[in-house]
């Protein structure tokens, strides 16, 4: 009929049942196939997702539908920022809405949730990242240093335009990386003191600015001073992005 | 569908029937993926064997490459990346790849897989570059291509170069990097000295770039300070600094970009020498702004 108050029922894997617009329901390709290609009247079973999990999921397509209709007065910033804090739950309802969100088909929370926990891995450790979900490392001494051996490549910046890492290295692969360096920044882990000094004098040789990485990356007085030197920013996110033992 | 990695997840106390990062399939956890850098997969590489196999899939890192990146692997005879993963090429084309009898050299930058190049003052055509009284070549392990070319003295001071490849469509930077003065290590220290250096805080040197379609740019620029006192002028001698001549688009990665690029000081009524000139630099511009659109975040 095209009315745009059309309902839609919904039942949840915990029996519950939601009655929502049309218009938001659709945000759903999942619902929105089963809509159209079945009787529009019955109930639409989400076998897969519970009552909490769809409420939360129906909040967050009525926001988007309404700002996009105009029927909500808000500006992109202020939609950014609810849905920011629409993310802000514990590790398990963020899965949750991760699993929902792929199997009812809604791709912009699926980026969301997505994004939010590339957020979180952002910047850890691996022993910090297994620490945070729960992972279980199953490698064996032997395996895992392989397994180092074979990324290395992926934080080796020796041919690379930008900061060099240097984390937990021996002194004289070390001294080679400040050696061969094309950077002019250099950080180093909060834990690696000893190291600092004897690549300093080394480092004052090529005019490489050293740095110790601060316990809080978001420091600012590290920004402060690289960017007193012009060497921009950018260049301490780099380092933040993939601190990792080499 | 492919296998969840629910299996590595430990804390059942707590979890119980909930899931975690292990437990989603692996649909969602490329798109985890997709938002991070090619470092951070391989960072996740190291979590379990479950998280290596995931973290080495090709439809992951066949976004990562550029667009054409076989045009970079035409480079490279076949033998070195027949059969590899897509992850592997990524981390072949992340190292310098020498073409042009290796004047040139391109790469992927590690973090946002853009293609930056490098070209040697080798592969440039420098005015009076084979003779001995204007110019020198001198081996250094400061200069990627191991060489540069150091100049006594001119007055017709001028070096082309062009360049053509098939770039992806980016916002293109390019700087020559220049040295004045020379270097020599002495006692196990590095030692400038300026005996040659004169002329460049006479008039500027001008620096130019132009694309095959229409594009312009350039910029003039003293290399030297006169009339600062000799605290300041230390900054701009003796150190390796990028002079950037100015950018350019890329709107298409199928065509071929051809830049040419020059830098020039031709009033012949004075002399200037003293320079080391190493290479240019084609980098993206974004990389060099450090505003790396969403990468970062």
């Amino acid at each position: 009929m095209g009315s745009t108050s059309t309902k839609i029922k919904l039942r949840t894997s915990d029996q519950k049942v939601f009655e929502v617009e049309k218009a938001v329901a659709v945000q759903s390709q999942t619902i929105k196939y089963i809509y159209e290609n079945g009787c529009p009247d019955s109930v639409i079973h989400v076998h897969s997702v519970s009552g909490d999990i769809l409420s939360k999921i129906l909040d967050y397509c009525k926001k988007h539908v309404n700002s996009a209709a105009g029927k909500e007065d808000i500006s992109p910033e202020e939609l950014y920022e609810w849905d920011a804090n629409f993310v802000k739950v514990d590790q398990n309802t963020l899965f949750d809405l991760i699993l929902a969100a792929n199997c009812l088909k809604i791709e912009s929370l699926l980026d969301l949730t997505c994004q939010t926990v590339a957020n979180m891995i952002k910047g850890k450790r691996p022993e910090e990242i297994r620490t945070t979900f729960n992972i279980k490392n199953d490698y064996t001494i032997e395996a895992e240093e392989a397994v180092r051996r074979e990324n290395k490549w992926a934080f080796d910046m020796l041919g690379g335009v930008g900061t060099m890492v240097i984390e937990e290295l021996a002194d004289d692969t070390m001294s080679k990386c400040v050696t061969n360096t094309k950077s002019r920044v250099c950080v180093i882990a909060a834990n690696q003191i000893v190291m600092m000094r004897s690549i300093s004098k080394l480092a004052n040789k090529k005019s490489i600015d050293v740095y110790k990485q601060p316990q809080n990356p978001t420091t600012p007085r590290i920004k402060e001073s690289v960017k007193q030197r012009n060497v921009g920013t950018g260049f301490i996110e780099l380092f933040f992005h993939f601190k990792c033992k080499m | 569908m492919g296998a969840s990695l629910s299996s590595q997840t430990e804390g059942t106390n707590r979890t119980g029937m909930r899931p975690g990062l292990g437990d989603i399939p692996e649909g969602c956890l490329a798109c985890v993926f997709m938002n991070l850098t090619p470092p951070e997969i391989c960072n996740l590489a190291r979590l379990n064997r479950a998280f290596r196999g995931a973290a080495s899939s090709d439809s992951i890192w066949v976004k990562k490459l550029p667009t054409n990146y076989q045009d970079l692997l035409n480079l490279l005879p076949p033998e070195r990346y027949q059969n590899m993963s897509k992850k592997d090429i990524f981390a072949l084309l992340s190292r310098p790849v020498p073409f042009d009898d290796g004047y040139k050299e391109v790469w992927l930058d590690r973090v946002t897989g853009r293609v930056c190049m490098a070209i040697s003052a080798k592969g440039m055509a420098i005015t009076g570059i084979d003779d001995r009284r204007y110019w020198n070549r001198v081996s250094t392990e400061e200069s990627r291509f191991h060489i540069v070319a150091y100049l006594l003295q001119i007055w017709w001071f001028e070096v082309d170069g062009v360049v053509k490849f098939p770039l992806p469509a980016d916002v293109y930077t390019l700087s020559f990097r220049i040295h004045l003065g020379r270097f020599s290590k002495r006692l196990g220290r590095r030692v400038s000295s300026f005996e040659h250096t004169h002329g460049w805080d006479i008039k500027p040197l001008r620096f130019e770039l132009s694309t095959t379609d229409g594009q312009l740019a350039s910029c003039e620029c003293y290399l030297d300070d006169m009339e600062q006192d000799y605290e300041n002028r230390n900054h701009k001698r003796g150190c390796w600094i990028e002079y950037k001549v100015g950018e350019f688009i890329v709107s298409n990665s199928e065509t071929v970009t051809e830049v040419r690029f020059s830098m020039k000081q031709i009033d012949c009524t004075h002399s200037k020498g003293g320079l080391c000139v190493d290479s240019v630099f084609i980098i993206p511009t974004d990389l060099i702004d450090c505003k790396r659109r969403g990468i970062l975040k």
